[in-house]
């Protein structure tokens, strides 16, 4: 019921409600009480970070078992200073959008009085339900916007919606969907406004084999998934839109666009471009491939597009910075061709 | 078109004669302090002033009448400090939510009558809208030539009082949150001061431009079970888009043949909708779209949203800096007044006897050099080239700025007011 009032289940299944931190500050969490990687709380923070780094359509909501709660909750802090400690942006926003997805699921589980009880608390959302309704759940159309105006599709366009007198009429699946956005950036910014941690003396050996760890996923990512494509090769303004996009920040459409026309200029092949979006992000596979396609002139207007040159790359804020490179090129294909032919030259793989 | 000496003297002068006896009456934005002020001065080099800030509607005030700006802006915007030069530096606390409505960007079938267009390349005439490229040559040097009748200004009301409804009913802000202003040339401007949308980025505001103007609109998102054939339920009394098109696509039906197949209708479908037309619109009343083809009542739902549609700029309500005319400024084209009208009353207001800043008694000899279509104040005035003529103050401002009259030496009377 909604009314009552939450249990420690609940704070270790949603630990990053105001109640869960009130529950924390009364156990009196700090970092340095724990003296071990091999304690229970510590151990399973380990697991969050490593899980982060999976794809998020195999993100399921680890079981909890009973008398276990209190380290399950414990695990959430500890986690988020782990990740602060490592001090990897990417692997912030990851974790973020791990946890969120896992509170996604448990969610999903959830009676409409505990969604609505999550949402008002602690994001302020007007929310309410109407089990006479169809679409059931009604929420104000700010808070609809401040996470939705985000996604891309069309069924996600406030125009597409039920709106009248302010509020946006919404099933279960689509307010939790939501309130997935609300978690992530939540904790997201948990984490980047977090003081520097010092870490105990007992942990530093777990943060130096996270940063590793963290390290090799870069690595991997780039290397899995760009098949033959060279990395160590890519301006910094599509290594830039790439680490946004596994690192499920949101990039404008333009973005992927112009980084969808790159890989597949470089030849990547576009189920590996879709899977590298499936993977990463909520898009649906179908839908996704008929883009990609389409970028690639397969299908539509049977125009291949290419990337945007560098001065168009600037109009819409996408060039982060210039490198020597960047001086003597005018688009972001130019500057791939010519850094392989130096990297090729001076005859070893480049460093990221 | 650039205006001459005398022209943009007696222009200043009367604009400063206006500020001096209505300051008291300028309509200040509220959270004052925390505006960026802009003014076009009355110069040759028509280059804004921009980041002034000012601390008391006195201060604004007297600002107007000892410096007699061309037009007065304001920014939609709240800051920590309006004054800064760069944007980072004025602490950007939040922003209205404005709406543009401009009749340039509205088609009407006026524009034939009082707007034409000049190829710069190999001089092709035309009336209406210019082309985007001339059709004789090809190229895109093209000037135009527009005007603003009340034809133009009842169409911008129109779309203005298709935002309201919207605004109010879907949105749900209550008018008191709602301020309409009456641009001073082309058309209205809707201003939104509500806690809700104050933090918006531009990303939000762009989902409220385009639910407005029905951009990105699916008749199949919002009828999802328009394609289960066994129910096709009219939902006409449903709030919001989805029982606007519904409506709207009622009395599309009522339309012509040739008229429905401009709407993208097949031969086959127009065909079935005119020969059945009594029957099916007995249906649709009883709520039931069931006899026709399923593609065919898609169509005229997606139909219907560019018909309900309201006609806003985009790039204005997606700036979160913008800044935006003064109510109680005048237009510096027109000597027309930026008033505030209350929503409610808007189906009623007429710009041109409403806006009128000058006192009719005082009259002014002009020469016409290039006669256009003009109604203010009640009057028409039909004039040809060449003809001198006295009219009132008002329209004596309106056609100066606007270039289609000069002043004539020593028309003018000496003020005494």
């Amino acid at each position: 019921m909604s009314g009552e009032e939450p249990t420690i289940i609940d704070h270790a299944r949603y630990p990053f409600t105001k109640q869960a931190s009130e529950k924390l500050r009364q156990i009196g969490f700090k970092l340095e009480d724990f003296r071990s990687p091999e304690e229970p709380p510590v151990a399973r923070a380990r697991e969050r970070i490593e899980k982060s780094a999976k794809p998020l359509k195999e993100v399921k909501p680890p079981e909890i078992f009973q008398g276990s709660e209190e380290y399950e909750l414990l695990s959430f802090p500890l986690a988020l200073a782990l990740a602060k400690a490592v001090g990897d942006s990417y692997l912030w926003r990851r974790l973020a959008l791990y946890e969120a997805r896992v509170a996604r699921g448990r969610l999903e589980a959830e009676d409409p009085g505990k969604i609505v009880k999550i949402a008002v608390e602690n994001f302020g959302w007007k929310l309410s339900f109407n089990g006479k309704s169809h679409p059931p759940f009604r929420l104000h159309f700010a808070d609809y916007l401040r996470n939705a105006s985000r996604f891309r599709e069309e069924e996600w366009k406030l125009v597409n919606q039920r709106l009248a007198g302010g509020y946006v009429q919404l099933t279960k699946e689509r307010v939790v969907r939501l309130l997935e956005e609300e978690v992530k950036r939540l904790i997201q910014s948990r984490i980047e406004r977090a003081p520097e941690v010092e870490v105990p003396e007992p942990l530093r050996g777990l943060v130096e084999e996270l940063k590793a760890f963290y390290a090799g996923v870069r690595k991997v990512l780039s290397r899995e998934e760009l098949g033959r494509v060279r990395f160590e090769a890519f301006p910094p303004c599509m290594a830039s839109l790439y680490f946004d996009l596994s690192g499920g920040r949101d990039i404008p459409h333009i973005g992927r666009f112009t980084l969808t026309a790159f890989l597949i200029n470089l030849g990547m092949p576009i189920e590996e471009i879709v899977r590298l979006y499936v993977s990463v992000t909520d898009f649906d596979e179908r839908m996704t491939k008929y883009q990609v396609e389409h970028i690639a002139g397969l299908v539509g207007g049977k125009t291949r597009y290419r990337p945007l040159n560098c001065g168009r790359m600037k109009t819409h804020g996408l060039c982060p910075r210039e490198e020597e490179l960047c001086k003597r090129v005018r688009s972001p294909l130019a500057y791939y061709r010519l850094k392989v032919k130096q990297l090729s030259k001076a005859g070893r793989p480049g460093k990221t | 078109m650039t205006l001459g000496e005398a022209e943009m003297a007696f222009l200043q002068k009367s604009f400063q004669e206006y500020y001096a006896e209505a300051s008291s009456s300028l309509q200040p934005p509220k959270a004052f302090d925390k505006r960026e002020f802009g003014f076009i001065p009355f110069r040759r080099e028509k280059s804004m002033m921009r980041h002034k800030g000012f601390k008391s509607l006195p201060d604004l005030a007297a600002f107007l009448v000892n410096f007699t700006p061309s037009d007065a802006y304001y920014s939609s915007a709240y800051y920590e400090r309006p004054e800064a030069e760069d944007m980072a530096g004025k602490g950007w606390l939040g922003a209205d939510l404005i709406f543009d409505i401009d009749s340039d960007h509205i088609v009407t079938s006026c524009k034939t009558v009082h707007d034409s267009w000049k190829c710069l390349d190999c001089g092709l005439e035309g009336w209406g809208v210019e082309p985007e490229k001339c059709p004789r040559c090809g190229r895109r040097r093209i000037e135009a030539d527009k005007w603003v009748c009340e034809q133009c200004l009842e169409a911008a009301k129109r779309e203005t009082l298709k935002l309201l409804s919207m605004l109010e009913e879907d949105f749900g802000f209550s008018q008191a949150k709602l301020e309409v202003a009456f641009s001073g040339h082309r058309g209205y401007h809707v201003h939104v001061a509500d806690e809700a949308i104050l933090k918006f980025s531009s990303e939000e505001r762009k989902e409220i431009v385009d639910y407005v103007s029905a951009s990105g609109l699916k008749a199949s998102l919002l009828y999802p079970e328009l394609r289960r054939r066994s129910t096709r339920e009219v939902d006409f009394s449903a709030e919001g888009w989805r029982g606007r098109i519904a409506r709207a696509a009622y009395s599309l039906l009522l339309r012509k043949g040739e008229e429905l197949k401009e709407l993208g209708l097949t031969g086959k479908a127009v065909r079935l909708l005119e020969e059945n037309r009594e029957k099916l619109l007995r249906e649709l009343s009883a709520g039931d779209a069931a006899g026709i083809p399923w593609k065919t009542w898609e169509r005229l739902l997606q139909a219907a949203a560019s018909l309900e549609a309201a006609l806003v700029d985009t790039v204005v309500t997606t700036d979160v800096h913008r800044l935006i005319r003064l109510p109680g400024s005048l237009h510096g084209k027109t000597g027309l007044k930026a008033v505030l009208i209350e929503s409610r009353k808007l189906p009623e207001f007429n710009p041109l006897t409403e806006a009128l800043a000058f006192p009719e008694e005082r009259n002014v000899k002009v020469k016409i050099v290039k006669p256009k279509p003009l109604k203010l104040g009640g009057a028409e005035y039909k004039f040809k080239a060449g003809e001198i003529v006295e009219v009132s103050w008002s329209p004596a401002v309106y056609m100066i700025g606007t270039g289609i009259a000069v002043l004539l030496k020593g028309g003018l009377q000496p003020s005494e007011a």
